[in-house]
């Protein structure tokens, strides 16, 4: 054995980089385009959710608006699902895998660094042109004040954001396959290289369908009102055409890297591997193939359908075989730490972690019983009050707050754990622990509020309809008000997380990190920091060296 | 870095097949991408009959010959594989010029089978969703065009051998599955109705 390179202090990690904007335009350094991304998607991440407590507030009052008016409320609803997505979660996730994938798997470095440079800077572009688009009166529902080239650009604009998005996919997915240390085998990586593998291959086959979508739309309404017809519904079609990507199933595949970052955090806190590490690996894999949601647009391009007969059945089985896949991975990880050779610390990482594993395990037991419950009563085995199915009301959004807290949880526990090798330095330990309790309770309380006004009232979710006020009767106005309050505790949670990493992380205000602070097993914990230094790599044999490494210790003592 | 010890190597410098692998990516991308577009023509044209498609007079022996030459690049694809293989310059560089020459000639048919139909954007249903999928189609063989010419260079380079093959591979399974997604479309689009 042989030293990998000399001991240095973790804040002297990162690498000298020129700050000049031409630094920023041209670095081909894996860490800082995945620095890049982590940040503007926290800032995002932050936006969106505020965006989604003001959207909750405007159904407080069976009056009138609070916040917006009748003709923004629908394209800020859009809005704030289109920004949690596209520019929140899946940027953090593909950001935090350039920035670690290769340490872990003993590459050093991405396959095709400025292609991934390329993706950030496209996304980020793209992102800001949607976001004019809604501010131009062009989200889902809008141009209908002569303004509809507004919508056409927003049509471009989120799907060259979804391709900007892939590109970056596709760079990290094919390191993950090509570049792997000699002896690392695909089911021995570390549990977020996998779950970024299985995700990336989910994105690649589901995110095309929308742009597919986004293609004819755009089509549609950008040539065929010369004639005054748009026979896909024109501005007011869009959002029936693109909402099945913000619902399940397509939505599990955003819980699958959570899963990779409660699988790197809670068997640390435990001090051991994970019980039956396959079928663990496997249930992740699992959970990723159950997010395949490209069906269900198509099944759905003609009416909500897809809950009775056969489609029905795969409705409710993808949500069955996810839920079920998500139990088996939590409860692994109970069962570790119940076997644990230490008692868990509770740091912010870990708490934040183990409210995710809960929060996801909420998010598809409470899609489960959703789908269930309208697959019964299509075959009219069981009647429930409201007219429209469950998915179609507020139950479904209730659904995707609690996808949300998972996501927003899991964005948390990674930054607090992978910071000091990002940065050298921790966030705030009290800040990073009130962090993980806003946005645990405030995304449950969220999520009640929507799911009992869906189930009691049958409060529809889809944006135009809501915005009608025909519905709000004392019961609902009531349980939207428990959900906007859960919103505004959740959105208090993400900005306080983004305050935390200005302030700790970027400012470096946080305490300096030891080399190993959580003595974690991977091996970006002991891989160079410096591409210069990364002349010799790791050669892996499993995903967890440094334990091996340690057990080795205790063995020959 | 922490006391533990571990073994090491080089570090990956090149990634051989990588290029290979991140084409077969796209590829699984573009094969939703295509899957998505014909899925939804096909689920409009069960809901909606396509009003105006009936006036259309589709040009099917044209249509018939953009499969055949399609077919015929891909096939002609993998003799510059084997030859490339086997460090045939000569042979690949031949290979991949009939290839490209198949491939201009199937372009050229499907622009005149579209010329032919009088595809005009925004008059119906039908016309929007063949115009798209097309498009899409046209985009995706000038990329297969430009892919096969950049190989090409490598290869009249003398970049051939297992690595220069593997990389010429990559452009042939790109325009194979510009060639699956070609018949899907057809058959879809202009032999069902």
């Amino acid at each position: 054995m042989t030293e990998t390179t000399e001991t240095s202090s973790a804040s002297g990690r990162a690498p000298q980089e020129d700050p000049s904007i031409f630094g920023l335009l041209n670095t081909v350094d894996h860490r800082r385009i995945g620095r890049m991304f982590m940040v503007s998607a926290v800032a995002m991440l932050a936006a969106s959710v505020v965006l989604t407590a003001l959207v909750g507030l405007d159904l407080t009052d069976a009056d009138g608006f609070v916040v917006f008016d009748s003709h923004s409320w629908a394209q800020a609803f859009a809005l704030s699902r289109d920004s949690f997505v596209f520019l929140a979660a899946l940027p953090f996730f593909v950001g935090m895998a350039m920035f670690i994938v290769p340490a872990q798997i003993g590459a050093g470095r991405l396959i095709y660094p400025r292609a991934a440079l390329a993706s950030f800077w496209a996304w980020k572009i793209s992102a800001l042109i949607l976001v004019g688009a809604y501010l131009a009166n062009g989200g889902p529902y809008g141009g209908s004040r002569g303004d509809s080239e507004a919508v056409d650009l927003h049509l471009i604009a989120l799907g060259m954001t979804i391709a900007s998005l892939l590109l970056g996919v596709v760079v990290v997915v094919t390191t993950i396959l090509s570049m792997r240390a000699p002896g690392l085998h695909i089911d021995q990586a570390p549990p977020f290289t996998w779950a970024t593998l299985v995700t990336g291959i989910g994105l690649l086959l589901t995110l095309p369908v929308l742009v597919a979508t986004l293609s004819f739309l755009y089509i549609d309404h950008r040539y065929s009102t010369r004639f005054d017809v748009d026979f896909l519904g024109g501005n007011v079609g869009v959002w029936s055409h693109i909402e099945w990507v913000y619902r399940a199933p397509t939505l599990f595949l955003l819980l699958v890297p959570v899963l990779g970052v409660i699988g790197e955090v809670l068997p640390v806190a435990a001090r051991r591997r994970i019980i039956m590490p396959a079928i663990g690996t496997a249930a992740v894999g699992a959970v990723a193939m159950f997010g395949l949601g490209g069906w269900t647009q198509l099944a759905g391009v003609e009416g909500a359908t897809i809950s009775d007969g056969w489609q029905g059945a795969v409705y409710v089985a993808m949500f069955a075989g996810a839920k079920l896949a998500v139990v088996v991975v939590v409860g692994l990880h109970l069962l570790t730490l119940a076997e644990g050779r230490a008692i868990p610390k509770l740091s912010a990482p870990f708490l934040a972690g183990a409210a995710a594993a809960a929060m996801t395990t909420l998010a598809v037991v409470l899609g489960t019983v959703g789908a269930g419950l309208d697959w019964l009563e299509s075959v009219n085995a069981f009647t429930i009050d409201p007219e429209l199915p469950l998915r179609l009301t507020t139950w479904s959004d209730a659904q995707f707050y609690l996808v949300a807290g998972a996501v927003a949880l899991g964005i948390s526990a990674a930054m607090g754990w992978w910071a000091p090798l990002a940065y050298g330095r921790h966030l705030n330990p009290a800040l990073a622990r009130l962090t993980a309790l806003l946005l645990f309770v405030g995304s449950f309380v969220g999520a009640l509020g929507s799911a009992l006004t869906g189930f009691v009232t049958g409060q529809p979710s889809d944006p135009a309809l809501n915005a009608r006020y025909d519905f709000l009767a004392d019961p609902s106005t009531a349980l939207n008000t428990l959900g906007a309050v859960g919103l505004l505790i959740f959105g208090a949670g993400a900005v306080l997380l983004l305050l935390d990493v200005a302030i700790s992380l970027l400012a470096g205000k946080g305490a300096e990190a030891d080399d190993n602070p959580w003595g974690a097993f991977t091996p970006e914990w002991d891989t160079p920091a410096d591409p210069a230094e990364s002349a010799r790599l790791p050669a892996l044999t499993s995903g967890t060296p440094l334990l091996e490494s340690h057990d080795a210790e205790e063995v020959s003592v | 870095m922490s006391d533990a010890t571990m073994a090491t190597y080089p570090g990956a410098t090149t990634a051989p097949r990588s290029q290979l692998v991140a084409t077969a990516l796209a590829v699984a991308a573009g094969s939703s991408l295509m899957a998505g577009l014909i899925g939804f023509y096909m689920s409009r044209r069960h809901a909606v009959a396509f009003p105006g498609q009936d006036d259309v007079v589709i040009p099917n022996a044209p249509l018939v010959m953009t499969v055949l030459t399609a077919i015929m690049a891909s096939l002609v694809g993998h003799w510059a594989v084997w030859a490339a293989k086997r460090r045939e310059q000569g042979h690949t560089l031949l290979a991949i010029g009939a290839t490209v020459l198949l491939i201009v000639a199937f372009l050229n048919m499907v622009l005149f089978s579209m010329n032919e139909m009088d595809i005009a954007i925004g008059t119906s249903e039908w016309h929007n969703l063949v115009f798209t999928i097309t498009g899409y189609i046209i985009a995706l063989t000038i990329i297969s065009i430009v892919y096969l010419l950049l190989m090409g260079l490598r290869a009249l380079g003398g970049d051939l051998g297992d690595e220069g093959a593997a990389l010429i591979n990559a452009s042939v399974l790109f325009w194979d599955f510009v060639v699956v997604a070609w018949v899907c479309a057809w058959y879809a689009i202009y032999v069902v109705k």
